[in-house]
């Protein structure tokens, strides 16, 4: 009997037990995600003051249909729910734009990380244009010879080591205690100093490897040469002379430029170094950058096999696709600025900037998105 | 809307009524007493953190709570610090949640009672911190809600079948809360000033306009095991600020008596 009355008893509680927990679920349920990205409607650029002219995909000789699947893709598919915005420009025009979460972007600057690298680069090429750096043979220590004195094992590192990742020095990306996150949380009071002040792990000139503390010495270089901020500098001799109104740069707290990452710009700002690039160092006929400088900058430094990255060499820190004949800018979260000179084709894409690892818009959908893009030239 | 509908339909599931709530509350003791207590809560979290552009995290949480209470000729005042870590997910990306209540003080009295029934009425006051990092979705910057204020309370609580079932609500009235205010991409901090100071920095006072957080909880402290309380409650937290934020927790949870 008192066996029955405990089992009954039991069995009540277990019963509104499971009607309670059914309604936390329910609760749960009421926090409804939401859609993630706009629905498609067009992708008809929109016509502003900003120098960029606008052409329709006919006029750029383009498929407007297949841009249309191509667009509709984007915004739909979702595996691609990180994806911001896509910008296509053929000859120099906008034939088509889009934003995927919030048509603010089109003004708004967001990160674009490591394409501050290929910005860096073309500002290299300016400082040698310029004289301000005689050679990429010249070495750290000879434009930085304090910090040269303090770490005399870096001192034969080569500018071009640092355009092409091979300083040698083991500084890692990567990692809740790596170099990169040190420098985003501002943790050593001199930027140039803790990145020197890291051990050789190969000799200079020797060794890939793909790190945030080169540029960060080259910043130093250039702003050591300049007088200047490389913010400041670049302002006055590449991103004005560009028209670009919609960025910013951070600086460190030791007063130098972020070499590695810190532009934040709109994609249609982006698409200006595409364009530059595209057009050999020309922006709108007049000589910003030297042709040579170009084309050096975005011709293969680093083996694909050396860099062992999906199959994509390296250039003056500019990725370079031998098999498609593309180059193009690439940052964190999936930032791509995708520049084919045959097709006279620069596509901007990009993505929530801090995704990490898998999560990104990876370098190889993006390429499949510039594929379809391509596809549509007519 | 529909998660105080839901609210509603938990308390209908239960088998009782609207006709009150308040905090953890014992049948009345008219002696002077100090009492200690310790509870263990296992459930879910689910957030959503306007700067994550309408995602919703969802995942396990754990939660202990202190309680220290004081007695006295019907009237129960408590001090009930708490700690709360949870781990949801979206997509396979990863967040931990932690919430931390360095002050909750709440006082209860009764308003009407019978050798079975109690109604009590209270109020309380806490400052509750609640920690966000989404590593893969946002790296390692810091989000944060700070929320100190003052609530009401509502407990009803009745002998049942030789134990003793509770309900408990608590909603906010009005304090002072602040939520991360903006989220630059590139520099971050995780220093003990992100975690304190600027929390405080950006408090803005305000009531039902801009948060509420409503706690429900339904407790039974069967006959045969005194001193042992067991529960499910839940809590929705929300912030209607310029990037809003909103944040259930569902438990079911254990409580010792000392």
């Amino acid at each position: 009997m008192a066996q029955g009355v405990l089992r009954r008893r039991i069995s009540r509680a277990v019963t509104r037990g499971m009607a309670c927990l059914a309604v936390c679920v329910l609760m749960q349920a009421c926090f409804k995600e939401e859609a993630l990205k706009l629905p498609f409607t067009t992708y008809e650029p929109a016509v502003m003051a900003d120098g960029w002219a606008v052409a329709t995909p006919e006029a750029a000789g383009m498929d407007g249909a297949a841009l249309t699947r191509v667009y509709r893709d984007f915004h739909e598919r979702s595996d691609l729910w990180q994806v911001r915005s896509l910008l296509v420009f053929r000859h120099g025009r906008l034939v088509a734009e889009s934003y995927t979460k919030d048509t603010a972007d089109r003004t708004r600057p967001t990160a674009v990380w490591s394409c501050t690298k290929q910005v860096m680069a073309l500002l290299t090429g300016m400082a040698l244009e310029r004289g301000l750096i005689a050679d990429t043979a010249d070495t750290v220590g000879r434009y930085l010879p304090e910090a040269a004195a303090v770490h005399p094992d870096k001192a034969a590192i080569r500018i071009r080591d640092l355009l092409t990742m091979r300083s040698g020095i083991g500084f890692e990306n990567g990692g809740l205690y790596g170099g990169s996150n040190q420098l985003l949380k501002q943790m050593p009071d001199n930027s140039l100093d803790f990145v020197l002040g890291l051990p050789l792990r190969h000799a200079p000139g020797t060794a890939f490897h793909y790190s945030d503390g080169d540029p960060q010495i080259l910043s130093a270089v250039l702003q050591a040469q300049t007088g200047q901020s490389v913010r400041d500098w670049a302002r006055e001799v590449l991103f004005e002379p560009l028209g670009m109104r919609h960025y910013d740069w951070i600086v460190y707290r030791d007063g130098l430029t972020m070499g590695a990452f810190g532009i934040s710009a709109t994609p249609r700002e982006m698409a200006r170094f595409g364009q530059l690039v595209l057009d050999g160092g020309r922006w709108r006929g007049n000589p910003l950058v030297a042709a040579d400088w170009v084309a050096a900058m975005t011709s293969p430094k680093v083996s694909a096999q050396e860099t062992a990255y999906h199959g994509l060499a390296f250039g003056y820190y500019w990725w370079v696709d031998e098999a498609r004949g593309v180059v193009f800018m690439h940052g964190q979260g999936g930032q791509y600025v995708f520049v084919q000179p045959s097709a006279g084709l620069v596509v901007v894409m990009t993505a929530e900037p801090n995704t990490q690892g898998t999560h990104q818009f990876a370098v190889t959908t993006a390429l499949d998105v510039l594929d379809a893009v391509a596809g549509a030239i007519l | 809307m529909a998660c105080r509908w839901c609210v509603g339909l938990l308390v209908g599931l239960t088998g009782l009524s609207w006709s009150g709530c308040g905090l953890a509350a014992p049948m009345a003791d008219t002696a002077r007493s100090v009492g200690h207590r310790l509870s263990v809560a296992v459930g879910s979290v689910s957030i959503k953190e306007g700067f994550n552009g309408g995602m919703v995290f969802n995942g396990p949480q754990a939660v202990v709570r202190y309680e220290l209470h004081w007695a006295a000729a019907g009237f129960d005042f408590s001090y009930n610090p708490e700690l709360a870590l949870g781990l949801p997910l979206n997509r396979g990306m990863a967040a931990v949640n932690l919430q931390i209540t360095p002050v909750e003080l709440a006082f209860q009295a009764p308003v009407w009672q019978s050798a079975r029934h109690r109604l009590l009425l209270g109020g309380e006051v806490a400052a509750r911190y609640r920690y966000q990092e989404y590593p893969d979705l946002q790296n390692a910057h810091l989000f944060w809600f700070c929320e100190m204020g003052l609530s009401w309370c509502l407990g009803y609580a009745f002998h049942w079948q030789g134990g003793r079932l509770s309900l408990q609500w608590t909603n906010s009235l009005l304090g002072f809360v602040s939520h991360t205010p903006d989220n630059p991409p590139y520099f971050y901090s995780l220093a003990f000033a992100d975690f304190v100071v600027r929390p405080h920095q950006t408090l803005q006072f305000g009531s039902f306009n801009r948060y509420d957080r409503t706690a429900l909880r339904l407790e039974y402290a069967p006959a045969a095991l005194p001193t042992h309380v067991f529960g499910v409650g839940l809590e929705y937290v929300g912030y209607y600020g310029a990037t809003r934020y909103q944040t259930l927790n569902c438990y079911l949870s254990w409580r010792k008596v000392f």
